[in-house]
């Protein structure tokens, strides 16, 4: 264990000596520019430009989550690339660490990083959206950061062991590949021809489920209407006001099969994190 | 002046002692490069054994490409041998084993966002010592390798010397039995050289084994016990250098203004002609008609030049005999 740790503390004092921090940055700029927009704008009304502001910082933080799992990719990717580029593996593996303890090191170092990556924009996020009036269903808050983290446990293993064998170039790639991959597997499984559909099913297989978002939900708040009509002044009060949806609707989630999901995704990443425990200690090192 | 550390994980008691079973014991090794889609075969290494006893320097010496550093790695479990069996203290390798271990690679390559101390610390703390335990050691040992005033510098600015220093400092840091180091004087300047050497030397003599990969061969002489010469992975010479050094009990005389009748002059007595070129000559003597051979020289119409013990075969001739490509 002890080994590991000491490991860990290399992988993040590493991916700072890789300038990893200014992607993080720019990332942030990245959302701040895309949120700016919708917290500035008035649409003339109290109501809407409150509403406005706090769906742009869910949807930021959407941002913000997607960006930090493809920061793990990029991280799992380049950390055993890095260590074989700069020819620091031989001094390392002639000492008694095993293969297994260093990747297990790496792997919890980049996720450490992305996952206080994920919680800077969360803080921020609750924050600005507190700030704004916004109420936070803290359950679906959960689920959401949940199936980031496990976003991110799986695509930092998988990309971790293939630059096990590969170049990080491919390494990131075939991991970028595994992450959109999901989408076009429920078309092949549905195909009626029977190759594309074993093709399917058998990616099923070796796929991840790969991580799907909630954090639009996190927010109940929708654009009130009668309120738009009433700041612009266009309503006719003569004429009865038209049903619009509720202010708090509940969102359409299936617990069970997103925690599904979450567990799928935890168990990939141990798997994927065993293969490349397995694969990297048969490796040579020169 | 004695170093002794006093965080060693080394016990002779518990490892069977210093003076049990060899060393390094490898047997039959080969190892084979297989490169490209048709695994074209490339043999690094063949039916190469060696036996290293405890507390011996040994010196591994061969061309570039000779197989040096594939041995090596293979014995430190980087490489897996195609055939052949390794065992270090006489069994095979594991993480116990490595412990006892320290190498220094031919470049060392290390973190260039470390400083000196903080590189040893992550060495230090993968081969088990504890941070208490190093923050004692790292000071004196950087102070060793003559890094002590560099102790804080980032590895990034270091130069190819320093580099090679710490990546001693890193081998010796847990107080290994058995010190691996594969050309630990490349990139350093004449006192660096110098220290290593003593390095070296002070460690042999407390006791410790050192396997020495090295090109310069005077560097071999100065420290080492015994030398192994590998040519295109095989060994083609295994001796004691004792043995060079007890072939030195003649003496070279040089002698100018050398002619027939000089030659004739000197017929009775015991000696025999190394060098004969013109008017100069270079004449070898077992040291006890030296005195007779300098006394007759002196009466005849000749000049004498240097006179020095001979080196009847020296390391660089047998290196050049069976390592050389002339």
């Amino acid at each position: 264990m002890e080994r590991i740790l000491v490991v860990v503390g290399n992988t993040i004092r590493g991916i700072l000596h890789r300038r990893i921090l200014y992607l993080w940055i720019a990332g942030m700029g990245l959302v701040a520019l895309m949120a700016l927009p919708g917290i500035l704008l008035s649409f003339g009304n109290e109501a809407v430009r409150n509403v406005m502001r706090q769906q742009t910082v869910v949807s930021g933080l959407d941002t913000w989550s997607s960006l930090c799992i493809g920061l793990a990719i990029f991280m799992g990717a380049t950390a055993i690339g890095y260590e074989r580029g700069a020819k620091t593996l031989t001094a390392v593996f002639a000492r008694p660490i095993r293969r297994w303890e260093f990747l297990t090191g790496k792997w919890i170092g980049v996720q450490i990083f992305a996952l206080l990556g994920l919680a800077t924009g969360l803080v921020a996020a609750v924050v600005i959206g507190t700030y704004f009036g916004a109420e936070f269903d803290l359950k679906i808050l959960g689920l959401a950061v949940a199936l980031s983290a496990a976003a991110i446990a799986v695509y930092s293993a998988l990309a971790l062991a293939l630059s096990t064998v590969t170049h990080s170039i491919l390494a990131g790639a075939l991991t970028i590949l595994f992450a959109i991959l999901p989408g076009f597997i429920v078309l092949l499984s549905e195909s009626p021809n029977p190759v594309t559909h074993g093709a399917g099913v058998a990616l099923d297989l070796v796929v991840p489920p790969g991580y799907s978002s909630h954090y639009e939900d996190v927010i109940h708040a929708s654009i009130p209407f009668e309120a738009f009509m009433a700041g612009r002044g266009r309503i006719d009060r003569r004429r009865e006001l038209p049903e619009f949806p509720s202010q708090r609707r509940e969102p359409d989630i299936e617990y069970y099969r997103e925690f599904g999901i979450f567990f799928q995704n935890i168990a990939y990443s141990i798997a994927f994190w065993a293969l490349g425990c397995l694969v990297f200690s048969s490796r040579e090192l020169r | 002046m004695k170093h002794e550390n006093p965080f060693s994980i080394y016990d002779p008691h518990k490892s069977g002692g210093p003076l049990s079973a060899p060393v390094i014991e490898i047997r039959n090794l080969t190892k084979v490069y297989r490169r490209g889609l048709r695994r074209t075969g490339l043999h690094a290494v063949q039916d190469l054994s060696i036996t290293v006893k405890p507390a011996t320097a040994v010196a591994f010496v061969g061309p570039n490409g000779a197989g040096k550093t594939t041995t090596i790695l293979a014995l430190l479990g980087l490489l897996k041998p195609t055939a052949g069996t390794i065992q270090v203290f006489g069994t095979p390798l594991d993480t116990a084993v490595l412990r006892r271990i320290g190498y220094q690679p031919e470049i060392f390559h290390t973190y260039p966002f470390y400083t000196a101390q903080e590189a040893l610390q992550y060495y230090g703390r993968l081969t088990g010592l504890t941070a208490v335990s190093l923050s004692q050691l790292i000071p004196s040992l950087l102070d060793r390798v003559g890094l002590a005033d560099a102790a804080d510098r980032k590895t990034a600015t270091f130069s190819k010397g320093m580099t090679q220093r710490l990546g001693l400092a890193q081998a010796l840091l847990h107080d290994p039995e058995l010190l691996i180091l594969d050309e630990p004087t490349s990139g350093l300047d004449p006192e660096g050289r110098r220290l290593v050497l003593e390095i070296i030397r002070s460690e042999k003599a407390r006791g410790r084994t050192v396997f020495l990969s090295s090109h310069i061969l005077s560097d071999i002489e100065r420290t080492c016990d015994e030398v192994l010469m590998i040519r295109q992975g095989q060994i083609v010479f295994a001796e004691s250098l004792s043995v060079f050094s007890e072939m030195s009990a003649e003496w070279e005389i040089e002698v100018l203004g050398w002619t027939t009748s000089v030659k004739e002059n000197l017929g009775s007595l015991n000696f025999r002609l190394l060098q004969e070129a013109q008017d100069r000559a270079v004449l070898v003597c077992p040291v006890e008609s030296k005195r007779e051979l300098l006394r007759r020289l002196t009466d005849l119409p000749v000049e004498i030049g240097t006179v020095q013990p001979h080196r009847g075969s020296s390391l660089e001739d047998v290196y050049m005999k069976h390592v050389g490509r002339a």
